[in-house]
């Protein structure tokens, strides 16, 4: 995967730290929350387009590894775990929360005011550029909702947290061919969705 | 096509800043350890809460599946019909029971019919007789028979 390059390195010091937590010491719980928090963070938030509820997952997933930390087989890295905790138990929660979902507004799915300042980080933005980006922004928004729950993790996964194949495989526990063709129809679905934009662009 | 394909995925790229900013996470861990003490705290909850919950989850559990729940419902009236079936038969049951009752009182030699039918004859001792006296622990002071701790017997 081409954004963990250290990850050797770093799955040793998952693994210390994992022991150290059930050993218990306190600290090394914290130290792999503090890891991982930013990178959680974005694969719920991108699945559920909802900052509250993602908030809310977060703490649950955290809380869920910690009590099952003895659980985790070290054959497969750490990383991979926690991932298929945290996908596993966001998409239980989009199951469970379907009605309410499809009754939620553009207003729901859209950030807050303080993301919308990180995802426009340019500070020399026009009033009309800003006005582009949000619009954009919502729209993004409401195409990955529009996808299945299958098709919209594999594109979180790899488009916007930058994981291999083999690694996505091996958090779905499925093939990767399984992986590549979500992949492909999920694209297609995301070009047909933002047909318009895509156009306007050319 | 191939152009537009990389356009999905450099708009998916910019998801990637879509954070809550470093304040979040600061605070994040806090947060969490404080989550954490509440999720660990048994949770106290009165008779009525329970109730409720059961209902909740017994309701949450039935409304994916109806028919279900309606031959779980008929199951039950079955059930009960068949229990007040059995409650109104005259019951043999009750009346060895009533022979047992007053089993104190009867002559401890008397002896049960191997195919568990009621004895022939029941034979009321004596209040006074000697199967009464010796059949279970009884301590008398003066006139009146009276029962106490044996520990305190004098």
């Amino acid at each position: 995967m081409e954004d963990y390059d250290g990850q050797v390195e770093e799955e040793v010091s998952d693994i210390v730290l994992v022991d150290q937590a059930l050993e218990g010491q306190v600290g090394a719980f914290d130290t792999l929350v503090l890891r991982y928090q930013r990178r959680l963070y974005s694969v719920i938030y991108n699945m559920t387009s909802n900052h509250d509820d993602t908030n809310d997952l977060l703490m649950e997933v955290f809380h869920k590894s910690y009590c099952n930390l003895s659980k985790y087989k070290k054959n497969s890295s750490f990383y991979t775990w926690i991932y298929r905790v945290a996908v596993n138990h966001t998409l239980n929660f989009i199951q469970k929360n379907k009605k309410r979902r499809k009754d939620m507004s553009l207003n729901d799915l859209s950030m807050d005011d303080t993301m919308e300042r990180e995802f426009a980080d340019e500070g020399t933005l026009t009033g009309e550029k800003h006005a582009e980006l949000d619009d954009l922004k919502n729209k993004l928004n409401e195409c990955l909702q529009k996808l299945s729950e299958e098709h919209r993790t594999v594109v979180v996964l790899y488009d916007i947290d930058g994981m291999s194949h083999g690694d996505i495989a091996k958090v779905l526990k499925c093939s990767e061919g399984t992986v590549r063709s979500r992949l492909h129809y999920a694209h297609k679905n995301l070009q047909k969705l933002l047909d318009g934009y895509l156009r306007k662009e050319l | 096509m191939r152009e537009e394909k990389n356009q999905v995925t450099e708009l998916l790229k910019l998801k990637r800043h879509e954070t809550p900013g470093d304040q979040y996470f600061d605070a994040f861990l806090d947060e969490f350890h404080r989550y954490q003490r509440a999720e660990m705290l048994p949770t106290r909850r009165t008779a009525g809460e329970r109730v409720l919950a059961f209902c909740r989850d017994i309701t949450a559990w039935f409304k994916p599946q109806p028919q279900l729940a309606w031959s779980s419902l008929a199951a039950i009236v079955v059930l009960l019909s068949v229990v007040s079936y059995q409650n109104s038969l005259p019951d043999a049951a009750v009346e060895f029971a009533q022979v047992n009752e007053a089993e104190a009182f009867v002559d401890g030699h008397t002896v049960y019919e191997e195919n568990g039918s009621l004895p022939a004859e029941i034979v009321v001792a004596d209040y006074n007789s000697f199967e009464r006296e010796f059949s279970g622990s009884h301590f008398v002071t003066g006139d009146n028979p009276s029962s106490y701790d044996s520990v305190l017997a004098f």
